[in-house]
């Protein structure tokens, strides 16, 4: 699957924060596969995900959205729009 | 490019804390320290940033003004690693930095250049109230920091920031790395004080620094679910955000009358239990239950002496016999257990260097060898010389789930525990009738556990007590408890 698949925003915040070119950011990118998604990094990821789209994740499901489809499924059941 | 390299040292870090006022443990005291998840003093994030500035500076006389930066601190610097800045990016209008260690970014710095601004805060930063200057840490709870602010004097004066950061105090100003410094101050020793990590700073500059030498702050924003804050702070030519941590505290092991309700007073009796790193997280625990049964325990401490005695005073408060001994894993075991009063029956060993650390690559022979050292050879060592001295003796092994779950950034410590496991395993074919249990631990809530995101963690207790029954209900011999045969 290609980053094409990915809203450009949510692409560029996972680029920006993991320092990847954003083509890299594809729905499969995960924090197995990630070489500096590490914790720290996953919590910048989500708060700048929160502010980018004005909702506020469960705490018990932070830890689990290890993958960019995860995190973008969940963004979208929380109501953010891309 | 590669712009500098240091390490900094113990006196590096005493002379900034003194200068810059920030004297949190997590800096300055390698006992409180080592009971944070960095595990050991970690170098102030403004010093690398202020470094990073110097550097710069030093290397690129001609950098245009500065307009804004932000500063991300994404890992703690350990003293005398050695740090690397990386030019990674420079354009006319901006430039970025990277902090390294072993070519992993610690810190990343984005810089914009151009004319400073000359917006003002839009809140009353110069009529809060000042604060006094502290010598010791705020200790406060994440509920209290909702709504604070107040004035800070800077503790580092120009003088001292010309001295030590000469290139970055004529690029920025004097008053703007004293504002800086001061930032570290508020965090570190203000709010939230004695329990903060510094995470980002996120700062304008404005024109002509304001002539008063202080930094105003405000909590604007607190997030429980990260215990997270976010401050505002004005002063010394600059305007910004801060965000910081509060990291969880030390983590409490149950109490002596707690463990009461749970194990009888004497399902442990005539048992000696030698339980190495007993001064804090499982070892400790076990040293508690083990003393609650009626067992006389004997705790070991390679730093944390004070920790240890502490546990033994708990212990010793309720009943129970304990003892402390200095013990170093990565030391010849016989010399060190000589001075015993009495052969233990039984021995837990839960000595580890710290788990968690960064790094660029996915294997470190020297991290696997760390590893090595202490969960194979030290295990070997200490059960060999025990087995002089006990032959009946029954041992734990503490392995991890990681062997199976092989969770990312834990490839050293998995191959060493799962080295330990195949010892172990082999010890029981060979050393009849030493024995030795091993358990492949959960997640469980320590000082090098505790995390600020929501981690699911197994309950100490529910988890160690089958495995000390189990370890304990191996026989003793007639000998158990006797004086030492080579005393």
């Amino acid at each position: 699957m290609s980053s094409q698949e990915v809203p450009s925003s949510l692409r560029n915040i996972v680029a920006d924060v993991l320092e990847l070119p954003p083509e890299e950011v594809t729905p499969e990118l995960n924090s197995a596969s990630a070489g500096n998604w590490d914790s720290f990094r996953h919590l910048q990821l989500i708060l700048a995900l929160e502010e980018e789209y004005g909702v506020q994740l469960d705490p018990q499901r932070i830890p689990e959205l290890t993958s960019v489809s995860l995190l973008q499924a969940e963004l979208k059941k929380k109501g953010a729009t891309f | 490019m590669r712009l500098a390299q240091r390490a900094f040292d113990y006196a590096d870090q005493m002379r900034f804390a003194s200068v810059a006022g920030d004297r949190n443990p997590m800096h300055v005291d390698a006992l409180q320290a080592r009971r944070t998840q960095a595990g050991a003093p970690v170098v102030h994030g403004i010093h690398l940033l202020i470094w990073a500035f110097d550097s710069l500076a030093a290397a690129l006389p001609e950098l245009p003004p500065l307009r804004s930066f932000v500063v991300q601190f994404y890992n703690f610097v350990h003293l005398e690693e050695t740090v690397e800045l990386e030019l990674i990016e420079q354009a006319a209008d901006v430039a970025r930095l990277n902090i390294n260690v072993e070519n992993s970014p610690r810190s990343r710095v984005t810089l914009q250049f151009g004319e400073p601004l000359q917006r003002m805060p839009d809140w009353p930063a110069t009529s809060l109230e000042p604060k006094p200057t502290l010598s010791e840490p705020m200790n406060l709870d994440f509920e209290q920091m909702a709504g604070r602010s107040g004035l800070i004097s800077f503790p580092l004066s120009p003088e001292n920031a010309a001295a030590l950061f000469p290139f970055a105090t004529k690029w920025l100003g004097a008053q703007r790395i004293c504002a800086l410094a001061a930032t570290t101050y508020l965090i570190g020793m203000v709010c939230p004080g004695l329990y903060s990590i510094y995470r980002e700073l996120s700062i304008n500059i404005l024109g002509e620094p304001a002539p008063r030498d202080f930094l105003a702050f405000r909590v604007i924003k607190t997030d429980a679910r990260f215990r997270l804050v976010e401050q505002e702070v004005y002063g010394g030519g600059m305007t910004g955000l801060v965000k910081s941590f509060i990291r969880t505290p030390p983590v409490r092991q149950a109490s002596m009358d707690s463990l009461a309700n749970v194990v009888g007073p004497t399902d442990f009796a005539g048992s000696v239990v030698l339980i190495i790193g007993g001064s804090r997280g499982l070892g400790e625990l076990t040293a508690k239950v083990i003393a609650t049964g009626g067992g006389r325990v004997i705790i070991t401490w390679q730093t944390g002496k004070d920790d240890a005695e502490r546990v033994a005073d708990e212990i010793r408060l309720s009943g129970g016999a304990c003892e402390t001994h200095a013990y170093d894993s990565r030391k010849p075991a016989i010399e060190q257990l000589a001075s015993l009063a009495q052969a233990p029956t039984h021995a837990y060993y839960f000595a580890t260097p710290a788990i968690f650390r960064p790094q660029s690559e996915i294997f470190s022979t020297v991290r696997l060898k760390e590893f090595l050292a202490i969960y194979v050879d030290g295990f070997w060592q200490l059960s060999q010389a025990l087995r002089i001295l006990q032959p009946k003796l029954s041992l734990f092994f503490p392995s991890s789930v990681s062997v199976t779950e092989r969770p990312r950034g834990m490839t050293e410590y998995t191959m060493a525990k799962a080295a330990g496991e195949v010892l172990c395993a082999d010890m029981n074919v060979s050393q009849a009738p030493l024995r030795v249990i091993v358990k492949r631990l959960p997640r469980l809530p320590t000082d090098q556990t505790a995390s600020n995101t929501v981690l699911e963690s197994a309950h100490p207790l529910e988890t160690m007590l089958p495995i000390i029954r189990e370890v304990q209900a191996w026989p003793m011999t007639s000998t158990a408890g006797n004086v030492h045969p080579g005393r």
